[in-house]
């Protein structure tokens, strides 16, 4: 008998047993016969709403936290070293340090990892979230997800409807996705996508407003303000 | 809902087309990134110990904070009998918050464990895999837990109470049994002295020397009453 032989052969008596069952089934429940509920690994579907809003975000949290998705972020941006922002187009990380983050665009990581999980359901695969942010993390290797290089402020305009960015300018076979998840994207995600598909083609503009993002007048060099004194002796 | 497909065709052939403003980033031939390795290599591991142990450390935090570990340990604490700290008497979750004590293996053991398995196994593991691995061994019953007070759970990992083999919950032996050729000599010493000393009234002894109660505590509640 070898060592880990003995370890497991050990005789250890229990001080007393846990009234619960792991139950070997192949959603691997754990089970309580006092107990209504129980708790599975894998899933099937979703309660309700909140639960799968809740789903979503911890698979969201899993892959941004991962491993995998910083090399994928670090590689982008390895790319896009001295890239400028998409909208304001002479800034740039390289020579003006500013920030440029990676926009999920059109299709967010919520939108991405929503439809993964709707495509399960919908084929009655079981799952889990470690199931889904691989998933997801598998269609950003094969560039199915669209990206696009964005300074802060316009990353914030772009979340909050502000601005509109082309769909050409977005890098990324998110068409495939589109395709490859159609029936499985929430269908007001899909028709603000096909909203941008068409203004995309029809060359729309940034904004509604045309003198959006243009520059305020500051009153730079206005006679009205006096100029600074420059009187030393006024000092002492 | 369909796509209209003319609307994807027209701007599938502008896809890649780059603007004055953006540098476009290059696809490979099999339109991939370009110079991406496979995301799923863990290989590197093998040769650098210290980014070993930050792996380690990763997806031991990754399965810590995962909903499935968090759904498991809470389904036992609130629908089980492992509300009471095994080694305070009548310390339990109506007073104080009960913790469940990954023993004899520490998650981080677990996951050096399951990593070493992988590496050994596997070439191309991503992450997701290695955790999902560490949580589900957990819903198979083959993680030893025992239910502890806060404080008493940091003087377990400090090394300063000891814990009985025979309060843990959870078939670590199997464990053992299917991870045996992945554990380390360390782990399999550790093991024997624990399954040695479980029995033994003189570690219950200094757990009691460890946690005893001051004199005049007792005496105000005494008076108290």
């Amino acid at each position: 008998m070898n060592d880990t032989d003995e370890i497991v052969n050990a005789k250890i008596s229990k001080e007393e047993s846990i009234n619960v069952d792991h139950k070997q089934d192949e959603n691997l429940r754990i089970d309580n016969k006092e107990c209504f509920f129980s708790e599975s690994f894998y899933r099937t579907t979703v309660f309700d709403n909140k639960d799968f809003y809740k789903l979503v975000k911890a698979c969201e949290r899993m892959i941004r936290q991962s491993e995998e998705y910083k090399t994928f972020i670090f590689k982008i941006n390895e790319i896009l070293e001295e890239t400028s922002c998409s909208v304001l187009g002479n800034i740039s990380s390289g020579e003006d340090a500013v920030t440029i983050e990676i926009d999920h665009y059109p299709f967010t990581l919520f939108d991405i990892c929503a439809s993964v999980i709707n495509k399960y359901i919908a084929e009655e695969k079981k799952f889990n979230s470690f199931m889904i942010a691989k998933e997801v993390m598998r269609l950003h290797f094969d560039m199915k997800v669209g990206v696009v290089p964005l300074s802060l402020t316009m990353h914030q305009l772009r979340h909050s409807g502000k601005i509109f960015i082309n769909l050409k300018q977005v890098t990324g076979k998110y068409l495939d996705f589109a395709k490859e998840y159609g029936e499985h994207i929430d269908p007001e995600t899909m028709t603000k996508f096909i909203k941008l598909l068409e203004m995309s083609r029809d060359n729309a503009p940034l904004s509604s407003d045309p003198e959006f993002l243009s520059i305020n007048h500051q009153g730079f060099y206005s006679a009205e303000l006096p100029p600074p004194s420059l009187n030393l002796e006024d000092r002492t | 809902m369909k796509l209209p497909l003319e609307a994807m065709h027209e701007l599938r052939s502008n896809n890649d087309m780059p603007t004055e403003n953006f540098k476009a980033i290059k696809l490979d031939a099999n339109l991939k990134l370009e110079g991406f390795s496979d995301f799923s290599s863990i290989e590197y591991l093998n040769s650098d110990m210290k980014e070993k142990i930050k792996y380690i450390r990763y997806i031991e935090k990754m399965a810590r904070g995962s909903s499935e570990l968090r759904y498991y340990i809470d389904y036992l604490k609130e629908n089980t009998d492992m509300t009471r700290c095994c080694i305070l008497k009548g310390v339990d979750s109506e007073g104080a918050s009960i913790e469940l004590h990954h023993y004899p293996f520490t998650l981080f053991d677990i996951s050096r464990i399951v990593l070493d398995k992988a590496l050994l196994e596997e070439s191309d593991v991503s992450s997701f895999d290695l955790v999902m691995k560490i949580v589900e061994l957990h819903y198979r019953g083959l993680i030893g837990l025992v239910p502890l007070s806060n404080t008493v759970h940091e003087l377990a990992h400090a090394g300063k109470v000891a814990v009985s083999l025979c309060s843990v919950f959870g078939d670590w032996q199997g464990f053992v049994k299917e991870y045996a050729q992945f554990l380390s000599g360390e782990d399999i010493e550790n093991l024997k002295l624990l399954i040695k000393t479980s029995s033994t009234p003189a570690l219950e002894n200094e757990n009691r020397r460890k946690l005893k109660v001051l004199k005049r505590c007792i005496v105000l509640t005494n008076k108290g009453e």
